[in-house]
């Protein structure tokens, strides 16, 4: 299974210890404007920065793929509630034929969304990742829903969807 | 206290810029800083906005109508488009 990977996404599953582990369940790509994002970041000195640098490092091991995308080959999907990244990643899904998204940015994926349906592309956050490492036992539901709380803080997305959804999936799976 | 920012723009962009700082009779400066200002609290103020709304309609506490009527109807639909994914990787994970 292959999934096309956003730099935020990128960011947040590293932030939950979990983008190692997907390269047992999927492979993982990204084009080279995610690529220059990432070293943008990587330049800054913070939390994000540490993780950019992380998910570099498996890029420059092979275990992430960068594809070239043209600017031209998505400019026309740019919009104002878009940015480049997160377009070239659905240039990537349709050039390259696969059928995943991964963006945790709601106006990106409510942007793209209609191409992305046209074009048979799912569009998922990165719980779907943790979701698809449960079904593998790689993890336990407990731990997954001890990562997705982290990340809600680390993103300070409390209050949100995800903390709703998340507290709901506690309750489904009394924890 | 101010601090520099510095950023990369499309040539075409700073073209417009210019453009509109010509006709503003004000700097380059100017403009920007009062873009990247009204952005940035009308953003903020609309993501706390989103977010209290969102988490109420997610909780079946809002129906639709009542988010178009709070949000407007595109920001509705992103909420609502949003939560059915969030939901979708939950339920379905890569699926």
């Amino acid at each position: 299974m292959k999934i096309v990977v956003d730099t935020s996404s990128l960011l947040s599953l590293e932030f939950m210890g979990i983008l190692g582990d997907s390269f047992e369940i999927t492979e993982v790509y990204i084009t080279n404007t995610v690529e220059n994002e990432l070293r943008e970041i990587a330049s800054y000195k913070d939390e994000k920065s540490r993780l950019a640098k992380k998910v570099l490092k498996l890029l420059s091991e092979g275990k992430i793929k960068c594809i070239n995308i043209k600017k031209e080959a998505f400019s026309k999907y740019l919009s104002r509630n878009v940015d480049a990244g997160e377009v070239s990643c659905l240039a990537l899904c349709i050039l390259e034929n696969i059928h995943l998204l991964i963006t945790d940015d709601a106006d990106a994926a409510y942007s793209l969304g209609r191409i992305a349906m046209h074009e048979r592309i799912k569009i998922r956050i990165c719980v779907a990742v943790l979701m698809e490492l449960i079904k593998a036992g790689r993890i336990t539901k407990l731990e997954a829903t001890k990562k997705i709380k982290n990340l809600i803080k680390q993103r300070s997305w409390e209050g949100g969807v995800l903390e709703v959804l998340v507290m709901k999936y506690s309750e489904e799976n009394d924890m | 206290m101010t601090q520099m920012l510095t950023f990369r723009e499309d040539e075409d962009i700073i073209e417009k810029l210019d453009e509109l700082a010509r006709k503003k009779m004000r700097s380059r400066s100017d403009i920007v800083r009062g873009a990247v200002r009204e952005y940035v609290t009308h953003k903020l103020e609309l993501i706390e906005i989103q977010k209290l709304t969102a988490k109420r309609y997610t909780e079946g506490k809002l129906s639709f109508d009542e988010l178009v009527n709070i949000l407007g109807y595109e920001e509705a639909k992103k909420v609502a488009y949003y939560k059915d994914i969030a939901e979708d990787s939950f339920a379905q994970g890569l699926s």
